[in-house]
């Protein structure tokens, strides 16, 4: 055994009193311990577990779960005495509970790979010491008398994942939990206001430099690179407009008075997905009744809708698809307000009370709540899918909130129905029919609210072709509504009309990285230059502090959470967005096409051959250019190249069709 | 908040784990990383050249440690030099103390800096292990010995390497100190940060990066680490106090650097620095080049840019206060942006840099990474170390070996700028007489204008065929002398580093920092007086500060004509000018001057009174400050019947090889064909007789300008200009002319031309007749401005004749 005077410790977030208590109880008695610890405390999902682990100091770990047992000083002690070699992992298990692991001790490295081999589970110590068995290290007691486990408890089965960018306010429902959350947003939207008045010099600085002209070498494709820096230039400006009113979160209590009605919409989703939305809709607190708004017609449908007591809804057609759906269910229901849920939305029991308290305010038209994605770590795709709905769900639904605009998205929101029936029900005549109603709303003077917590529980696209048709659909949802919805938009207050240009304006984004995909390869097969030589360093030293202000504020908005995963899958998106963009100006309409909610398995390349024909364009195009000369321009553009490269390699990685392992813990379970 | 750490309540000591060190591979990686880090710093130390900064600590660290006082000047102790200077003692006192012991050679100065360059490296493990894991430790120390930037200063007879010493102890003592709350950290703190302010004022950079992170921490930390803290700053600032009284007593700006203000490349170009060395141009505008990666870098950093924790914010901190603070300074202040003086941050860069490889690349291919940027230093390296284009590398050898080789008689060697001299001078090994241009009296805030840099070159330039001039390109202050001799001398020739001015596309070597340009004087006659400044050799031996090799080239005789020798320097035997003495009996010789030597920072009054039939012709001259002035006697007419020398000094001049001690002088020494021979001369004015045909005499004027006062002249009446030589062409030194009219003969002032009108140069008196005869003209001298006292001149000649 290794002696060793020091130990981290890496305590699970108890759930209950007795865990809070417990962890109290031993950060205070670390405090007399001769030995030198140090203290962590995390959430159980492995991801946030190996953050903390990387953060650990030791080179020992001991991860414990405080609502199983306690740890008293005395252990500890004994412990230090006990610790793991390199290929052992000391456990702490009553002999008569072996799938109870309350506390086990890693090496760090053993640790960190561990974890990085689990799906999120509801016991990550049991997993974590099933692998290690798997993986042949050595189980050693820690104490000859281990102490049994004082609860049963069973940890509730809740990814965490970026779950920071919600709020940190619902963790532990705690009031001071609030204060401190509105303590750190205020921080943030102070420090994100600073950032990006020093953003608006150097900003300015690239502007003045962009539009001059006689910096061309070659007047079209300069041409080019300004339109697809305009296109960008109005997105970073449309995104600090957007978090420069970030609202800090707040929560109300108290209800109100009126029926409330819960549709959940479902068209030809697996029953079973259905069942855990209907499930824990009707399980939601506040008397409400639920809809199963049944466009498939399934008998199954109406079956289950009967087990749970709901009611189901279907109609003959589906003329207006979800839309119409919507608009058929409130003809034939009378509540007051009524929550929308998509068929794979799990909410939270107690949604309707964090919502239904910000219609006291009777200009409030809706209040929306973000998509949460559980799913995401089963693919690539869906964990770029999260991470899009992380940017859109966080700062930028936050800023929206500060101009009491954010959009409707379409599932996780509670409606006044007054405000529906004014506007003569949802808008049927778009593929995004939750925001065109918005719109429509906002244009009436209605306002809406956004609660940053996470209330419901979905399923992102697993898949590539999933995942397309559903950012396709937004896409031409969106520039339609740029196209054809401006006599809308100027009913809007001026700063929201801003939020809503640019909200649609992030799907032109396809134009700008055209050009930036093609200009390289341009110069480096056929030496034509963009900008003239001359001038290239002028370029850098006006570009540069622009562009890493503007990542850094992007960075700092996200509290640190961008991926570049995110990026990557947007950079990759542009075929869609070119051709719902061509879409959108010559009117040609797509059908509504309900995102699949299951994966299809298999790669899907045949859907990204415009990104393959991108990448072997730049891989060709870098030794073309190179070989014919070496110097400044010529680097620069073989890295930009390589650049786009990379940001490429995301979408093929989605279309490889790879998803994460099956959970250990299934695996586990049956070797044990 | 993904984690919580309460690790700040409960974290009560630090540790150091040991135990996690269990295989042997783990055991010796730092061992083999420090000996090859060991290898590239000692292999081939001495191979390269001194560099201008090297030269310096020589030449500060040779001096004494208490102020010496020489004949004529006061020499300054280390302390005072440095104090002068813009570092402080520390190193140069370790460097005074290993020279005593070890010697100059060029091997042996840079041994320090190598050993605290090998002592960094297991410093930055121990920091970035205790902020991180023994795997970051490795990571980090990996791009600490492979760092070609800290390789060059290791290798550098400088205190950088002592700097980043400092800074990383000073950081680890700070973490433990607050983070673990040991005593120990605090004594380390408190030491490498007193030694670092003591080493170089940069050091106070890191010591505000360490007080912003503890004030951005103050409410977590407590007062048990705040109440410790405040009295090290006590303790330091107390321990500063001596060095303040220093600075307020001598600094003066002189020594300061004159970097060129940032640009927006400024921070690539630094990052490019920190990694990759001093690359040369070319290879560097390449690196930059690839500037697109970095944004790609910027996205994948934003994948772990949550809020740091204290490990990060420190290392931010670190990395961000210093170099944002020299921007800001330079920017608002004056340009102090150098990569060698922010070494400070790159102990932060490496450790975020092996972090940020090894969360960006999960898994082994980390380690692949990590490789591959040590190869890229390794290459850069390579490329700094043999690449005859970089543009740190200052090579004075070369310099000094091409002028030793090809120099013949007739040459002289100019260094611009001056601090150029002490590293030229380690190297060079001839008696060539070496000047500073400009003159080391020039303050450096004085914009020379091209009159004065006329002045000063002519003077030191004539007599001689060819000038050496040993240019230091990055100093703004010798642009104008550059852009002088460039214009005005003749058969321009570029020897080493670069064929065109600097930053010139096409040639690489126009960035080298050092060049050797020869230049073919133009014909400058030997003027009646000459003021030639001091060569260096000269400047050397009256401070008592030895150069290396070489010897003053113009020693000072005593009063009975022995060699006046330095303090410890034995002195050869130049050929002697030949010099009219005092108390001659005889009239000079043609070829005989009178020579003032006046080693003074301030000018020296003489006066020269030639005796003619008519009268006296008395001229003021201004020996300037630190020359050596010759006064030509060849220019009297041998019908002049006297001669004497007065000299109104209240500081000590040397003249004629006779020493005159410091206070007001008037002594008249000379000759007067009236007194009859072995007799004394009183210096009388004699005065009367007919008028010998001589030229016009330009005597000075008080407060400026010259009077033009003719003698002898039979002309009766005519006109005449004054014209000025100067390289370029023949210039009309004042416009129009003047006419005279002499009806009585004698000495008259014909002319009053002021002060603004003339500058330093040969003058033309041409003189037309009235009638018709040919012109004759004469040249003669103007150099400098002084004034005739009025009670000098005989009453009956003040005033009177001519016009101008």
């Amino acid at each position: 055994m290794a002696r060793v005077s020091v130990l981290s410790f890496i305590v699970l977030g108890p759930e209950g009193s007795d865990g809070q208590y417990r962890l109290n109880q031993l950060a205070s008695d670390l405090r007399t311990l001769k030995k030198r610890t140090e203290l962590l405390v995390t959430g159980p999902d492995p991801q946030l577990l190996r953050r903390a682990l990387r953060s650990a100091s030791a080179d020992l770990v001991c991860i414990w779960d405080p609502d199983l047992c306690s740890l008293e000083p005395s252990q500890i002690e004994r412990f230090t005495q006990n610790l793991p070699a390199v290929w052992e992992v000391a456990v702490q298990s009553p002999t008569n509970r072996q799938d109870l692991v309350p506390l086990l001790i890693f090496r760090k490295e053993t640790a960190i790979e561990v974890f990085a081999r689990l799906q999120a589970t509801a016991t990550p110590l049991l997993a974590a010491l099933l692998v290690a068995r798997a993986w042949g290290y050595r189980e050693v007691a820690l104490s000859p008398d281990p102490v049994a486990p004082s609860s049963n408890h069973v940890r509730r089965f809740k990814p965490w994942g970026t779950r920071s960018l919600y709020t940190r306010a619902a963790d532990w429902s705690q009031q001071k939990d609030v204060q401190a959350a509105r303590k750190t947003s205020r921080r943030r939207r102070a420090t994100l206001r600073v950032l990006i008045l020093a953003g608006i010099p150097a900003l300015g600085w690239w502007l003045v430099w962009l539009v001059n002209f006689t910096h061309a070498a070659s007047l079209p494709l300069y041409g080019l690179l300004v339109l697809a820096q305009l296109i960008n230039i109005f997105q970073v400006v449309g995104y600090w407009h957007a978090v420069w009113r970030l609202r800090e979160p707040s929560r109300r209590k108290g209800d109100i008075e009126g029926d409330v009605d819960v549709y959940i919409t479902t068209y030809n989703e697996p029953i079973e997905i259905v069942e855990s939305t209907l499930a824990a809709a009707v399980a939601m607190r506040r008397p409400h009744r639920t809809y199963l708004l049944d466009d498939g017609r399934w008998q199954e449908m109406e079956q289950l809708a009967h087990r749970y007591g709901a009611v189901w809804l279907t109609r003959p057609d589906n003329r207006g698809h979800k839309a119409g759906n919507l608009n058929e269910a409130l003809k034939r229901t009378g509540g007051d307000f009524f929550a929308v849920f998509d068929a794979d939305q799990v909410p939270d029991a107690a949604f309707l009370e964090r919502l239904l308290p910000w219609f006291r305010d009777a200009d409030i038209a809706w209040v929306q709540a973000p998509q949460f994605y559980a799913n995401q770590d089963m693919s690539f795709t869906a964990g770029g899918a999260m991470d899009q709905q992380a940017i859109f769900f966080g700062p930028v639904c936050e800023g929206m909130d500060g101009f009491d605009g954010v959009i409707c998205c379409g599932t996780n929101f509670v409606m006044r129905r007054a405000a529906v029936d004014e506007i003569g029900g949802f808008k049927e005549n778009s593929v995004t029919e939750d925001a065109a109603t918005g719109l429509a709303l906002h244009a009436r003077g209605w306002r809406s609210r956004y609660i940053n917590e996470r209330l419901a529980d979905g399923l992102a696209p697993e898949d590539l072709p999933a995942f397309l048709k559903q950012q396709r659909r937004w896409a031409q949802g969106n520039l339609e509504m740029l196209v054809r919805g401006l006599h809308t938009l100027n009913k809007v207050r001026p700063a929201l009309g801003v939020q809503y240009v640019w909200a649609a304006s992030n799907y032109l984004s396809g134009v700008s990285v055209l050009a930036y995909v093609a200009l390289p390869c341009i110069f480096l097969l056929f030496g034509v230059q963009t900008v003239k030589l001359t001038t290239s360093d002028d370029f850098i030293a006006h570009f540069l502090p622009y562009i890493f202000l503007t990542v850094f504020i992007f960075v700092r908005s996200l509290d640190g959470h961008l991926r570049l995963r995110s990026v990557q899958v947007s950079f990759g998106l542009f075929p869609v967005h070119l051709s719902a963009l061509v879409s959108a100006i010559v009117g040609r309409q797509i059908g509504f096409a309900v995102t699949p909610k299951v994966a299809q398995g298999g790669s899907a390349y045949t859907l990204v051959i415009p990104q393959l024909a991108a990448i072997a364009l730049s891989l060709i195009s870098i030794p073309v250019g190179l070989h014919r000369v070496v110097d400044a321009s010529a680097i620069t553009n073989s890295c930009w190249a390589l650049f786009n490269i990379a940001m490429l390699a995301g979408i093929v990685r989605a279309a490889s069709g790879s998803r994460a392992a099956e959970p250990m813990l299934s695996r586990a379970q049956e070797a044990a | 908040m993904a984690v919580i750490a309460l690790d700040l309540r409960v974290r009560t000591r630090a540790f150091m784990n040991g135990a996690s060190i269990t295989t042997w591979v783990n055991r010796l990686a730092l061992p083999c990383l420090v000996a090859v880090g060991a290898a590239l710093r000692l292999f081939d130390g001495g191979r390269l050249s001194l560099r201008l900064d090297e030269g310096q600590s020589l030449h500060f660290a040779l001096l004494s440690l208490k102020p010496y006082d020489a004949t004529y000047q006061h020499t300054p102790s280390l302390f005072q030099a440095a104090a002068a200077d813009v570092h402080p003692p520390g190193y140069l006192l370790l460097l005074h103390e290993w020279i005593a012991r070890f010697g100059t050679d060029t091997v042996v100065l840079r041994i320090p800096s190598e050993l605290a360059a090998i002592a960094t490296i297991p410093l930055l493990y121990l920091l970035a292990r205790r902020l991180y894991s023994h795997h970051i430790g490795l990571l980090a120390s990996t791009l600490g010995a492979a760092s070609p930037f800290w390789i060059w200063h290791a290798q550098e007879a400088r205190m950088y390497s002592f700097l980043v010493l400092f800074a990383t102890a000073a950081t680890l003592g700070l973490v433990y100190a607050i983070e673990d709350r040991r005593i120990w950290g605090w004594v380390l703190f408190t030491l490498a940060t007193g030694f670092g302010i003591y080493f170089h004022y940069f050091a106070f950079a890191v010591l505000a990066a360490h007080l912003v992170y503890v004030g951005i921490r103050a409410s977590r930390l407590g007062l048990s680490v705040l109440k410790p803290a405040a009295l090290v700053l006590a303790f330091l600032s107390v321990a500063y106090l001596p060095w303040i009284w220093m600075l307020v007593h001598f600094y003066r700006g002189a020594g300061d650097p004159n970097l060129a203000p940032p640009d927006a490349y400024a921070p690539l170009l630094l990052l490019s620095d920190f990694l990759l060395g001093y690359l040369n141009v070319a290879a560097t505008s390449q690196v930059m080049a690839a500037w697109p990666l970095l944004v790609f870098l910027a996205l994948a950093a934003g994948s772990f840019g949550a809020h740091p924790s204290w490990r990060g914010l420190l290392l931010w901190t670190i990395l961000l206060v210093p170099t944002i603070g020299v921007f800001a300074l330079s920017l608002t202040w004056k340009p102090i942006v150098s990569a060698r003086y922010l070494i400070v941050v790159t102990p932060a860069l490496f450790i975020l840099l092996a972090v940020a490889v090894e969360r960006i690349l999960r898994g082994p291919i980390h380690l692949a990474a990590i490789a591959l940027i040590a190869t890229l230093m390794l290459l850069g390296l390579g490329v700094e170390r043999t690449s005859p284009y970089n543009p740190a590398a200052e090579d004075f050898h070369q310099v000094a070996d091409f002028v030793h080789e090809h120099s013949a008689a007739g040459d002289v060697v100019g260094i611009s700028a001056g601090f150029n001299r002490y590293t030229y001078e380690y190297y060079s090994n001839d008696n060539l007489p070496t000047y500073l241009i400009p003159a080391p009296t020039a303050a450096p805030e004085t914009k020379l204008d091209e009159a004065a840099i006329d002045r000063y070159v002519r003077s030191l330039a004539a007599g001689y065929k060819r000038l050496w001039m040993v240019y230091y390109l990055e100093d703004q202050g010798s642009a104008a002398v550059r852009h002088y001799l460039d214009y005005h001398f003749r058969g321009r020739t570029v020897e080493i580093g670069g064929r065109y001015g600097r930053n010139q596309a096409g040639d690489p070597a126009s960035f080298v920092n050092v060049q050797l340009v020869l230049y073919e004087i133009p014909d400058l006659p030997q003027q009646p007086v000459q003021a030639r400044p001091l060569t260096l050799g000269q400047l050397d031996w009256l401070t008592g500060s030895p150069s290396t090799t070489r010897y003053p080239d113009a020693p000072v005789l005593g009063s009975q004509g022995e060699m006046v020798r330095p303090i410890g320097w034995s002195t050869p035997e130049p050929e002697p000018l030949p010099r009219w003495g005092f108390g001659a009996l005889s009239p000079p010789a043609p070829d005989d001057i009178i020579s003032v030597f006046n080693p003074n920072r301030s000018a020296v009054k003489i006066q020269i009174q030639a005796h003619w039939k008519l009268g006296d012709i008395v001229t003021e001259i201004a020996v300037p400050a630190l020359s050596d002035l010759e006064y030509s006697l060849t220019h009297w007419d041998s019908r002049a019947v006297g001669l004497a020398l007065t000299v109104i000094s209240s500081l000590p001049v040397t003249a004629n090889r006779t020493e005159l001690s410091g206070k007001q002088i008037i002594k008249r020494y000379g000759w007067d064909a009236r007194v009859p021979s072995g007799q004394a001369y009183d210096g009388q004015v004699w005065a009367g007789g007919p008028q010998p045909p001589t030229p016009a005499q330009l005597v000075q004027l008080p407060c400026g300008g010259a009077e033009i006062w003719a003698s002898h002249m039979q002309m009766g009446s005519g006109s005449f200009t004054v014209s000025r030589y100067l390289a370029s062409g023949q210039q009309l030194a004042v416009q129009g002319g003047w006419t005279y009219d002499i009806r009585k003969g004698g000495i008259q002032r014909i002319a009053s031309i002021s002060a603004r009108q003339l500058g330093y140069g040969n003058y033309e008196l041409r003189v037309v007749r009235a009638g018709g005869r040919q012109p004759t003209s004469e040249r003669i001298a103007y150099f400098g401005i002084g004034c005739t006292p009025p009670w000098l001149i005989p009453p009956r000649y003040r005033g009177g004749g001519g016009g101008d």
